[in-house]
């Protein structure tokens, strides 16, 4: 009876309680056949759901474990151990309070220090090619392309907060790393076959930074731009808010530089000499002295400086790995923050955390240590 | 005679019950891709792949929701009107599954982000 849909139509079940007394037990038992029929639908429809789902879900884990295969994390007495799978080397290391970032093979990775959440922020989609990345408070920017010697790189930001990427601006052919220092950062690019300058954008709104119109290899601290015009250096500087550019005076300038890093107005960089012999130096970007943090080093690699502490690497050649080690700008000696397997390639330091990229010429893995008080 | 045309012309109510659930089903997966995939163009991880509404997402969001839900609903009326064939239970069955894994990859793939 109730299974006759034209039946259904003129004489749709009662609700339960709108029936009374045993004449109406017929309608109550049809009602009930109803149900469970209908019951009988959604179970079976909730399976086709279910499958789909499934196969979403592993189709999803499938492209986790052997497309993409994100790096490993692990959990360690000092932090965190992050081990790549790709065999291809990290690279790119940047760190801002819990925010690390690194460049591994084509993608741009991303992990929380604090909840240990690893994110793939890039390439995006049609991107092949992609360059170290700089990390702000709020803001991670890098490049991306389709081929690494493309003359059409985009500079890509990402709002940690938001958990959004979206395209900076068009940026060129690339000359250098972009650096990121709270709402703004700067790279060096060419437009057009034009020649090299450093540029930039705020990051929010996109307006676009004209800094110098020639080679430079830039960093930003709170405004100010300070770019190495060559390997080697000089340095010049340019303040955003007066417009005003000026040469930075700085001795003891040598050789090759390994890397330079901007916090405040001080100025922080490594160098080898022909003999591959390193020193770290500091000096502010007003002029005056320029100190000596480390001299001898062999194998260094760094420096990374927050504000506070100056943090580099070097070999060591009891072990055969390597020492992390940090320096307060504000006075003492040199002290040891952990000791590497490996050879350390690069580190970085923020709010009281050291992280650095080793390898053994077949793996590479980035460990974090919190630097001692 | 009368009872042989109706087995034709109708489904068992049963089939008929389970069709129902599972176009409203296809109807609803088909909200949550439209959301899903707007959320990821709006994270700018994801491109819309589909040329034909990838049209309609340039031209915004309410003639983008209007041509995927209308298209959809269009789609789940034929089916529910073709309903005495096993056909049209099986291909609503099939889409269905099929967007409920690319639902459920998507849902996977945002909580990755």
């Amino acid at each position: 009876m109730t299974d006759d849909p034209g039946a259904l139509r003129h004489a749709p079940p009662l609700p339960a309680g709108a029936t009374g007394g045993d004449a109406d037990a017929p309608g109550r038992a049809g009602g009930a056949a109803l149900r469970r029929s209908w019951l009988r639908a959604v179970l079976a429809s909730a399976l086709v759901l279910v499958a789909g789902g499934a196969l979403g879900a592993a189709g999803h884990h499938l492209e986790r474990a052997y497309g993409i295969r994100p790096p490993q994390t692990t959990e360690t007495a000092t932090g965190w151990h992050i081990a790549g799978l790709h065999g291809q080397p990290f690279s790119g290391l940047a760190l801002h309070g819990t925010r690390l970032l690194w460049h591994n093979g084509p993608s741009i990775e991303y992990f929380d220090l604090e909840s240990g959440k690893l994110r793939l922020l890039g390439p995006g989609p049609g991107m092949r090619a992609t360059w170290a990345p700089a990390v702000g408070r709020r803001y991670a920017v890098w490049f991306e392309a389709e081929r690494s010697n493309s003359l059409a790189a985009r500079a890509v930001a990402y709002d940690v907060e938001r958990g959004r990427r979206w395209t900076l601006a068009e940026i060129g052919a690339v000359y250098s790393l972009p650096a990121v220092s709270e709402g703004d950062a700067v790279w060096c690019s060419a437009t057009e076959l034009t020649v090299p300058r450093i540029a930039g954008a705020h990051i929010a709104d996109g307006t676009a930074l004209k800094i110098a119109g020639e080679y430079g290899i830039p960093a930003i601290a709170d405004g100010l731009v300070v770019w190495a015009r060559g390997a080697g250096g000089p340095f010049a500087a340019h303040e955003m808010s007066s417009g005003r550019t000026w040469p930075v005076v700085v001795q003891g300038l040598v050789g090759r530089m390994t890397r330079f890093a901007l916090a405040g107005r001080t100025l922080v960089w490594g160098q080898l000499d022909s003999g591959g012999s390193g020193a770290v130096l500091s000096a502010g970007v007003d002029g005056g002295e320029t100190r000596q943090l480390a001299a001898g080093v062999i194998g260094l690699a760094g420096p990374a400086f927050d504000g506070t502490t100056v943090v580099w690497a070097e070999r060591d050649d009891g072990t055969g790995g390597s020492r992390v080690m940090g320096r307060r700008l504000d006075g003492g000696d040199a002290f040891l923050i952990a000791t590497a397997a490996g050879e350390v390639a690069e580190v970085t330091v923020s709010g009281g955390v050291a992280a650095w990229i080793a390898g053994d010429g077949v793996t590479s893995w980035i460990d974090t240590a919190g630097v001692p008080r | 005679m009368p009872a042989v045309r109706r087995s034709v012309a109708r489904p068992s109510p049963a089939r008929e019950r389970f069709l129902l659930v599972v176009l409203v089903e296809l109807w609803l997966l088909n909200v949550a891709d439209f959301a899903l995939t707007r959320y990821a163009l709006w994270l700018g991880f994801a491109t819309e792949s589909n040329g034909v509404m990838d049209f309609f997402l340039r031209a915004g969001a309410a003639p983008a929701l209007a041509f995927k839900i209308g298209i959809v609903t269009v789609g789940a009326l034929l089916l529910w009107r073709l309903r005495a064939y096993r056909a049209a239970t099986v291909a609503a069955v099939l889409l269905t599954g099929v967007l409920a894994a690319v639902v459920s990859y998507q849902v996977f793939w945002v909580l990755s982000l």
